[in-house]
């Protein structure tokens, strides 16, 4: 009971404040909540984007008929006070009586209402339509309230699960002015102060209602609201029944079991049963009138908690580990834990290439260039470092002899596949191999066609023909020196017979 | 040894590279067919040879040898005595063999006079002393030209400067050669190319603050240099931005508008990446992106690869605007229309945008994956390497599935993408989140089939994710991988983690023995008291040292009486009663009655005296009772009576 009461003084803080954070003490005048139940605004506001149907629509309804009704009224009061002369007082008494208990607790809400206003946001309580409250009327309020506890909690005996209804259910009887005839003898004294309060009231210049008010409540929807209210009153009796005992014992136990404030915890999970099971009663007008209800409405909102910017290079590692040990329970709650199952496509598929383009280059004009110009690179020894450190980059220890094999062949340190003996003879590249081994035409023109020294030298070309250390060159200057030597033997070789004489 | 494993296949794999190198197969075979058969009507067609390269053969060869997760790597001794496991000593090992590799060199270096034999033709640079440079050198122009070809940077600075002092001509363009050397590197060196292990395991911290050497050579260089065109300012403003140099950088951008000079596409590249430098709110700075890529529009520069990795670098530096997941997308589509394809760096600076720690879930990953799923890569820029270790990051973290998990996997095991993992730091860190999220997700008995794939060779689990293991062999009291778990840690050095000893007794302290289970039953037994003599017999001198709780010495207790060592439980009892000082907190008492019971039962007066009197010292409520049960079993020495009577007093032992 009192947590619905609570949740819904929370709620009704919050939309009118416009999602403003208010200190927890508020809550309390509106139901006599224990001090710790205020429950904390971000909760309260998790409840209501959920419930906003259901929960919000209530609250403002509430509040909404209130502000004009009072307006009216109290002009009305205090109207009667001043045709009222002094001394027919007791007169005025008996017309005030039969109104003045569901008017002063119409007061009562507005009252709370304004309250919140005044010690917290003035700027707000414009936007709502200041009532002239003063001092004195706030001891009329306190005076009545015990009053009102006995009517309410008569109220709230047979439906504790909404505040809200009692309130409504009041404001009915008020709008249909239907007298309520009481002859408490206890309230006389309490009337009395409430007429002297009017009557200096009366005197006391009223704050000007700002034009604002009448703008936001536009009359046609008072109606609505109210042909609403009589199809919520039907439904309202059936929706006490809906928590059973066994569920609210359950709700006990886990509430203890959860340990902390128990109490609270409980009166939370009850709150959010209920609301569920009003849920099911409630019929879809809400819809349109929350959206109605918003239209005249400044809504101030929080400012949205700064995000932390995150450090711009992102790393890699952030969460990882050893960066910052954590304990397994923290860890877990900041990552939950993860299940086997395939993660249901919950949401739209990301397109990568089928949103619309940036428009800054021209496609069209770039194939052509590309057909035309071979691009040259602006800075050659920037691209040739870019790509070794590229390459670098993704070089890795050897997985397997092979791969250590490509390492050394680039790095020039092992023959080059696929064999080749002459690898890397650069100089003997431009000398074909008949150069090498065809070497008897180095003889011609010098050397005996036969005899000892032809045969001699044969024998030195077919010998420099298999040596493979030597080039082409050097071998010619082997000949060329066996040529000078038998130039310069020419007489002995001569005399000997080696040479024939060319006679 | 993989040589070997692999022959038989290589020699295949030859036979049907041969095949289709096709000068076999139609040149020779269809000849000699149709020789046979129809002579008159068929052409020889010779195919042209198709030129390889020097190493095509061998990485042919090196395909055909997958990498053999029952072995230690191919750098490691493959000897089961000299195998590495942990990763310390994974890492000691492998940069020790480096180590003795830099010291070789460095004697040669050092010692070049000695090696001046040189019977080798062709000549093998490698392995001979690398030249020094001295004032006394004699140096040109093409030294320096030479030096900068092999992106020597230290060595083509000193023949810079030796150049300068011996007022050797230089041209302007080698000058504009070593200005692009010195503004890449930043005046210094490179990591040596033969540095592989060092290179590996480099942690690749991303410095995020100005290093570029203000007034340096390359600002010296761009001086001298007598006309300076846009290769000039090309050079510098790039070398800047690289080493965020910011507000130069610009300044000579804003120069080279003033003077009309024409800048390239890289160079514009370059400065969008910093362009979140020069401005603070998020929609300045791609306000700057933007005009940047106009600018390069108008001017008709062609954009590249690097134009749209920059972009979306820059993006992804404000990331957490708002507009940025959109702006990324309409970029991609954008460069996708221009017929440029995004690297694996490009999805990297897409998951960082749209994953983010506090945004909302994003599945784009899968959306990545579906588009490039069975695709190999090949490296094309840095950042290419930071995307398989991000991509399962966010499976883990972000998206939270296993599934999405293995499909990143799975590309990175297609063809050689294995190449583009990075360095060990982010192999590891894969793996680690790999593990994370298989053992969260899979039932013990699944996860330990992945587990004993890539563990100890592929990855050995930090200590983080073992705790997660024994967790959860803990909860699902799958106590039959406690032995080989325990065996694992032994060499991974886990044993002196607290920690995870803490976790191994708890998981042990469940067990209770069937008579089926004798043989992991005695394995416990071991393990339970392994961890007594370990920690018992740590070195004191440790920084890392488990002490004692009384939960550690509780599950240990619990263990081995239900394992049947009693007489090693009342062991531990007896020094925990002793040594109380070296014990935090006390033994609970389930482990105290679990004890008691057996002792009673075996009618060990002296070890039953023991427990109860710690427990009442312990301030276990349940100690009188234990007494008064003791009592009743046992019949007491006098000393243990006394014993009893001196802390409990006189009453309550004569009360019953």
């Amino acid at each position: 009971m009192m947590a619905a009461a609570l949740r819904l003084s929370a709620a009704l803080r919050l939309v009118l404040n416009g999602y403003a954070v208010r200190p927890q003490h508020h809550a309390r005048a509106f139901c006599k909540a224990p001090p710790d139940d205020a429950k904390p605004v971000e909760e309260v506001k998790e409840s209501l984007t959920k419930k906003q149907q259901e929960n919000g629509d209530k609250v403002i309804i509430l509040q909404r008929p209130e502000d004009s009704l009072i307006d009216e009224k109290l002009q009305q009061n205090t109207k009667k006070c001043e045709e009222t002369p002094m001394k027919d007082r007791p007169q005025a008494f008996e017309n005030d009586k039969e109104e003045k208990p569901e008017q002063s607790y119409d007061k009562k809400i507005i009252f709370q209402v304004n309250h919140d206003h005044h010690t917290n946001e003035r700027q707000e309580a414009s936007q709502m339509g200041e009532l002239p409250v003063t001092e004195g009327k706030h001891d009329i309020n306190t005076d009545f309230s015990c009053n009102e506890k006995q009517v309410r909690s008569e109220d709230e005996l047979t439906m504790p699960q909404d505040v809200t209804v009692s309130a409504s259910k009041e404001e009915q009887v008020v709008k249909e002015h239907s007298p309520v005839e009481k002859s408490d003898d206890r309230r006389a004294t309490a009337q009395k102060k409430l007429h002297d309060l009017l009557t200096s009231l009366a005197s006391a210049d009223p704050i000007p209602v700002e034009p604002m008010v009448r703008l936001s409540r536009p009359k046609a929807r008072q109606k609505k609201t109210g042909t609403f209210k009589e199809q919520k009153k039907a439904t309202e009796q059936p929706t006490e029944s809906v928590i059973e005992p066994e569920l609210v014992l359950a709700t006990k136990e886990v509430a203890e079991s959860l340990g902390g404030d128990v109490e609270t915890t409980e009166s939370e999970l009850l709150s959010t049963l209920r609301l569920h099971s009003t849920s099911t009663s409630c019929d879809d007008k809400p819809a349109i009138q929350l959206s109605d209800l918003f239209v005249g409405m400044k809504v101030e909102r929080n400012p949205r908690k700064p995000v932390k910017d995150l450090p711009r290079h992102k790393r890699y590692d952030q969460d990882t580990q050893q960066s910052s040990p954590r304990s397994g329970v923290e860890y877990q709650k900041m990552w939950p834990r993860a299940t086997g199952r395939p993660v249901p496509r919950t949401l739209a598929r990301v397109e990568l290439f089928g949103t619309e383009h940036l428009d800054i280059f021209n496609a069209k004009s770039l194939e052509c260039k590309k057909e035309a110009v071979p691009t040259s690179t602006l800075l050659p020894v920037w691209e040739v470092a870019h790509k070794w450190e590229l390459q670098q980059s993704v070089s890795h220890p050897n997985d397997n002899a092979f791969t250590e094999m490509i390492q050394w062949t680039k790095q020039g340190k092992l023959w080059t596949f696929p064999i080749n003996n002459e690898v890397g003879l650069e100089e003997e590249k431009s000398v074909g191999f008949h150069e090498h081994i065809f070497l008897e035409q180095h003889l011609e023109g010098w050397c005996p066609r036969r005899g000892p020294i032809r045969h001699f030298m044969e024998l030195v070309c077919t010998g420099l023909s298999k040596n493979p250390h030597l080039t082409v060159e050097r071998k010619q200057a082997h000949i060329q020196w066996y040529k000078n030597y038998f130039a310069e033997k020419e007489e002995i070789l001569k005399e000997i017979g080696a040479i024939e004489t060319s006679q | 040894m993989s040589v070997n494993l692999s022959s038989r296949t290589s020699i295949r794999l030859l036979h049907s590279l041969m095949k289709r190198s096709s000068v076999y197969s139609t040149g020779i075979l269809h000849h000699g067919l149709t020789t046979s058969s129809q002579l008159s009507t068929d052409k020889i067609i010779v195919p042209n040879r198709i030129p390889r390269s020097s190493t095509a053969i061998l990485e042919a060869l090196a395909s055909t040898v997958s990498r053999d997760t029952s072995g230690p790597h191919y750098k490691y001794h493959d000897d089961p005595y000299l195998t590495p496991a942990s990763n310390l000593v994974k890492r000691t090992f492998s940069l020790s063999k480096e180590a003795g590799r830099k010291a070789a060199r460095c004697i040669r270096d050092e010692n070049a006079s000695l090696f001046t034999h040189r019977p080798d033709d062709p000549f093998i640079e490698d392995f001979f002393p690398k030249t020094s440079y001295t004032e006394e050198s004699n140096v040109s122009e093409e030294t320096l030209h030479d030096l900068i070809q092999k992106c020597s940077v230290s060595d083509a600075i000193t023949v810079y400067h030796i150049c300068k002092s011996k007022a050797v001509e230089l041209s302007d363009k080698v000058r504009q050669e070593l200005l692009e050397l010195v503004s890449y590197y930043n005046c210094e060196d490179p990591l040596d190319k033969d540095w592989v292990e060092e290179r590996w395991y480099r942690q690749g911290v991303l410095t995020v603050r100005k290093t570029w050497k203000d007034n340096g050579l390359a600002e010296e260089l761009f001086e001298s240099l007598s006309n300076r065109g846009p290769a000039a300012y090309s050079a510098l403003i790039r070398g800047m931005a690289q080493y965020l140099q910011v507000d130069r950088a610009w300044q000579l951008y804003q120069e080279c508008r003033e003077k009309d000079i024409p800048l390239d596409a890289h160079t514009y590249n370059s400065l969008i990446r910093v362009a979140s430098y020069l401005r603070d709110a998020f929609e300045l700075r791609w306000q700057l992106v933007k005009e940047l890529l106009t600018t390069m529009a108008e001017s008709g520069i062609d954009p590249n690869l690097g134009t749209l990795n920059s972009t979306l670098e820059a993006l992804g530096q404000v990331a957490s605007w708002r507009q940025a997941r959109q702006i990324s997308l309409q970029v991609l589509a954008e460069f996708n229309s221009l017929g440029i394809q995004p690297s694996l760096a490009s999805y990297y600076y897409l998951l960082t945008i749209h994953c983010r720690e506090r945004g909302p879930i994003s599945h784009i990953l899968i959306d990545i994956l579906d588009h490039i799923e069975g695709k190999e890569f090949s490296v094309e820029d840095p950042k290419d390497t930071f995307f398989f270790v991000t991509a399962m990051g966010i499976s883990r973290n972000h998206v939270q599935s296993l599934d999405v998990a293995r499909r990143v996997d799975d590309l990175l095991h297609t063809g050689s993408n294995y190449d583009l993992i990075g360095d060990s730091y982010k192999e590891s860190i894969y793996y680690r989140h790999y593990f994370g999220l298989a053992c969260s997700s899979l039932t013990i008995d699944d996860f330990m089939l992945l587990y004993q794939e890539l563990v100890p060779h592929i990855y050995t689990p930090e200590p983080g994710v073992m705790g997660e293991v024994l967790r959860s062999v803990g909860v699902q009291e799958a106590f039959e991988y406690l032995p080989q778990l325990w065996s694992d840690m032994i060499v991974f050095d886990h044993t002196n983690q607290e920690r995870l000893v803490t976790l191994v007794l708890s998981a042990l302290s469940k067990y209770r023995p069937s008579q089926e289970q004798e043989q992991l039953t005695r394995q416990l037994a071991d393990i339970a008291w392994d961890i007594w003599t370990r920690v018992q017999g740590q070195d004191e001198t440790r920084r890392q040292k488990v002490s004692w709780t009384g939960q550690m010495i509780g599950d240990l207790i619990t263990t081995l009486v239900y394992c049947g060592e009693y007489g090693k439980a009342s062991e531990v009892m007896k020094e925990a009663n002793t040594n109380a000082h070296n014990v935090l907190g006390a033994i609970p008492i389930t482990s105290l009655h679990t004890l008691n019971e057996v002792a009673v039962d075996k009618k060990d007066a002296d070890i039953a005296v023991s427990i109860v009197i710690y427990a009442l010292d312990a301030g276990h409520q349940e100690a009188g009772e234990m007494a008064k049960q003791l009592q009743s079993k046992l019949t007491l020495s006098t000393q243990n009576r006394a014993k009893l009577s001196s802390v409990f007093g006189s009453e309550l032992l004569s009360s019953p």
